[in-house]
């Protein structure tokens, strides 16, 4: 008997405490920073042009096959304006099928590819789960204006010399190769 | 076509030396190395208390490794749970391996009593798989056995229920035999 | 007059499942009951058969993480420690010890997250509303610290072969000491909800007994095992990781009932804190994980490992190849599949309204059953 009045003193203490419950769907809980939603790619604002060359990691990563890349020439290239001399053509993510197990994210080699804050993507057609590369950059920008993203250091340099520098916007040959 | 076919046979065994080579360099760089493991003393006891069948008693890496032929399999395993000091009462896991040729069924035990390990392993053709069934000697092989019944086609004789456990009834095929192709998938709701 | 029922008894087959609130996932039980008794069971699983081990066999061994993460589906960390330690052992491979503590830290919490599940479940299932406001209160808490390290409350894809994807983010292990406290009061404040009530008593004292002899026969392991009186608990008898450096008690039951199962999962969640309390003073930076991993070709061999998830014995056997990126064999053995198997023997005589009591206290989740 003692025991069952225990129970409900516990119950009574804590009935004038504030609700720990979120009216969800107009209240938001906080996301951490290191929360992982849809993976969205991320633009290059000095050459004005995806980071995404295009080159299939992340397609041949993904445990469940969702995303289908393409590569083509960067015109930009031609000019000098980029050191990228390939670049994506289209890009295609099936959210609908995605795990979001980061391992794009994880193999990505220029950092084309970032996890998003983005997770309330329902929709009322298949069609529509399919988010095409404009709608993959438009979030990813949206992602970075948000400080999400900070520009990948140029590669084959020592770490220690890079951070000195600014990310570099010059063509970089070696790079072009990887 | 033939000169073909062995040029193609070349290059693939070109590129799988190479990875030979670089796999053997990548670990050598990780530092990575077999681990050594000190010698069981559990092999002794199981090869006297298995002296009389013909098995083999390995040691690889912390395991004990106990093959037998089908025929001598229920033998060795009353005699590795009924042996005073081995003692294996307890079925850690129950599975089968498809070697193409063959179906390994591979029986990991444990003992409660005693702080030790073994592994019994047999083979049996993939054409005619059938082994006799060890629910008599450990109970909880039950839905093991029908698992690798429904996975691997091995019929398990003396089981008590050998009905379909995982898959649903009239599915064809064993999933988990390497000849298994995957249907094709329909696209769509349904698929 | 005709419509009066006959006193003949009759044989009478319920159908339990497969979608049904008290079974946790989509298991199908036949119950054949004799008036209130149970006289038999079947039981029929694979609703959730997802051919897992099928597709780790076309999945590289990068992959198969985020695959594993989807067993059992409470305890995700606990789960990609066992494929992990089974690659690290094939590959002769070392671990940080940072990231040991970092892999030790979070499978404790997962354990609690998971225990908390359980105990509001169970009080559901017998008809107590209050106790899963007050477990999943705390699990809220806890799923926002499992967010915080690997960014997903759920399928965390956090292991690495060799380490951890990310170091604990700052401030973590701050923040985890000031919230374990509160986290033990939050249990405490669950004790007195439901452990010693009166009606709680009645319903789980004596309820579902699972001998010892049948445990250990049956392949039971974990809490279940260890409510049955045997002390078996593979942090101890196999110790992994760090563990041989953390003192825990192993509590056991010694009826083997309901009551028993429920008391030695509320127990370890003390003890489970107690883990975390002591890797918190013992942890030390240091690189959190071996070189960077991209694609993993480990020699021909097989390793058998075992580790003590909340449920209790998980198992992977792993079979590879000679360079090649994708395993030849992964079987998991886990511990809800064995529990199960037991459930016939046990629901025997006992009364249907039981079944309830029995099925919550065995603690199975079906995405590992059936895998």
């Amino acid at each position: 008997m003692i025991s069952i009045f225990r129970g409900l003193i516990t119950t009574l203490k804590t009935t004038f405490r504030r609700p720990v419950t979120v009216q969800y769907p107009s209240t938001h809980l906080p996301l951490t920073p290191r929360y992982m939603g849809f993976p969205v790619l991320t633009w290059d604002f000095k050459i004005q042009e995806p980071y995404c060359t295009g080159c299939l990691v992340c397609a041949r990563v993904c445990p469940t096959d969702v995303i289908t890349v393409s590569m083509k020439d960067n015109p930009k290239a031609a000019n000098e304006e980029s050191h990228r001399r390939k670049i994506v053509n289209d890009f295609k993510l099936d959210i609908s099928n995605c795990i979001l197990c980061g391992l794009c994210v994880e193999f990505c080699n220029f950092d084309a590819i970032i996890m998003s804050d983005f997770h309330e993507e329902g929709s009322l057609t298949r069609v529509e789960q399919d988010l095409p590369l404009v709608t993959l950059l438009d979030m990813g920008k949206e992602m970075q204006d948000k400080g999400k993203f900070t520009p990948p250091p140029p590669k084959k340099r020592p770490p220690a010399k890079a951070k000195k520098d600014e990310p570099a916007t010059d063509a970089d040959p070696e790079k072009q190769e990887s | 076509m033939n000169g073909n076919e062995g040029a193609e046979d070349q290059k693939e065994q070109r590129r799988e030396e190479a990875l030979a080579r670089g796999a053997e360099r990548r670990r050598q760089r990780e530092g990575a190395t077999a681990k050594e493991y000190p010698p069981s003393p559990l092999i002794q006891s199981i090869v006297k208390t298995l002296r009389h069948l013909s098995v083999d008693t390995e040691q690889i890496m912390d395991e004990v490794i106990v093959r037998t032929d089908p025929e001598s399999l229920i033998e060795t395993c009353k005699l590795l749970r009924e042996t005073a000091e081995l003692e294996f009462t307890y079925l850690r896991c129950l599975s089968a391996v498809d070697y193409v040729e063959n179906i390994e069924v591979v029986y990991h035990l444990s003992s409660l009593e005693h702080p030790h390990k073994t592994v019994v392993k047999t083979q049996v053709p993939t054409e005619s798989a059938e082994l006799p069934s060890v629910v008599p000697i450990w109970r909880g092989a039950d839905w093991h056995e029908r698992e690798v019944h429904d996975l691997f086609g091995m019929a398990f004789t003396n089981h008590p229920n050998m009905s379909p456990l995982l898959l649903f009834d009239g599915f064809e095929g064993f999933p988990l035999r390497k000849s298994y192709k995957i249907p094709e998938q329909k696209e769509g709701l349904g698929g | 007059m005709d419509n009066i029922p006959s006193t003949e008894p009759v044989e009478f087959m319920l159908n339990v499942g497969p979608q049904h609130p008290a079974t946790h996932g989509v298991l199908r039980l036949l119950i054949d009951v004799d008036g209130e008794r149970i006289s038999q069971v079947e039981t029929h699983i694979g609703y959730l058969h997802r051919g897992t081990e099928k597709l780790c066999e076309g999945e590289t061994f990068s992959q198969i993480i985020s695959l594993f993460d989807r067993l059992d589906y409470v305890a995700n960390f606990n789960m990609e420690m066992s494929y992990v330690m089974a690659v690290e052992k094939i590959l002769g491979l070392d671990v940080p010890i940072r990231a040991e503590y970092i892999r030790v830290v979070t499978c404790e919490l997962n354990r609690i997250a998971s225990h908390l599940l359980f105990y509001g479940t169970l009080g559901l299932d017998i008809g107590a509303m209050t106790p899963v406001m007050y477990a999943f209160r705390e699990r809220e808490a806890l799923q926002a610290y499992f967010e915080s390290v690997s960014g997903a409350r759920m399928m965390h894809n956090f292991f690495r072969v060799g380490g951890v994807k990310e170091d604990l983010p700052e401030g973590f292990l701050e923040s985890l000491q000031s919230y374990l406290p509160k986290l033990k009061q939050a249990v405490q404040e669950c004790d007195q909800l439901l452990t010693l009530n009166d009606i709680f008593l009645e319903r789980t004292k004596g309820v579902g007994i699972l001998e010892k002899v049948d445990a250990v026969d049956f392949a039971v392991s974990g809490p279940n095992l260890r409510a049955s009186g045997v002390e078996h608990d593979i942090r101890r008898t196999e110790p992994y990781s760090i563990y041989p450096n953390l003192k825990f008690s192993i509590p056991t039951g010694t009826n083997g009932d309901s009551w028993d199962r429920y008391w030695v999962r509320m127990q370890e969640i003390q003890e489970s804190i107690f883990i975390i309390e002591q890797c918190i003073d013992q942890i030390e930076p240091g690189p959190i994980s071996g070189r960077t991993r991209t694609v993993i070709r480990p020699p021909k061999g097989e390793a058998y490992v075992r580790t003590e998830s909340p449920r209790g014995d998980f198992g992977v056997y792993l079979v590879t190849e000679e360079n090649k990126e994708q395993p030849y064999r992964i079987k998991m053995r886990s511990p809800s599949f064995c529990s199960l198997m037991a459930l016939e023997t046990m629901l025997q005589g006992e009364y249907l309204a039981d079944a309830v009591t029995i099925l919550g206290t065995l603690d199975f989740i079906m995405g590992e059953v059936d895998r």
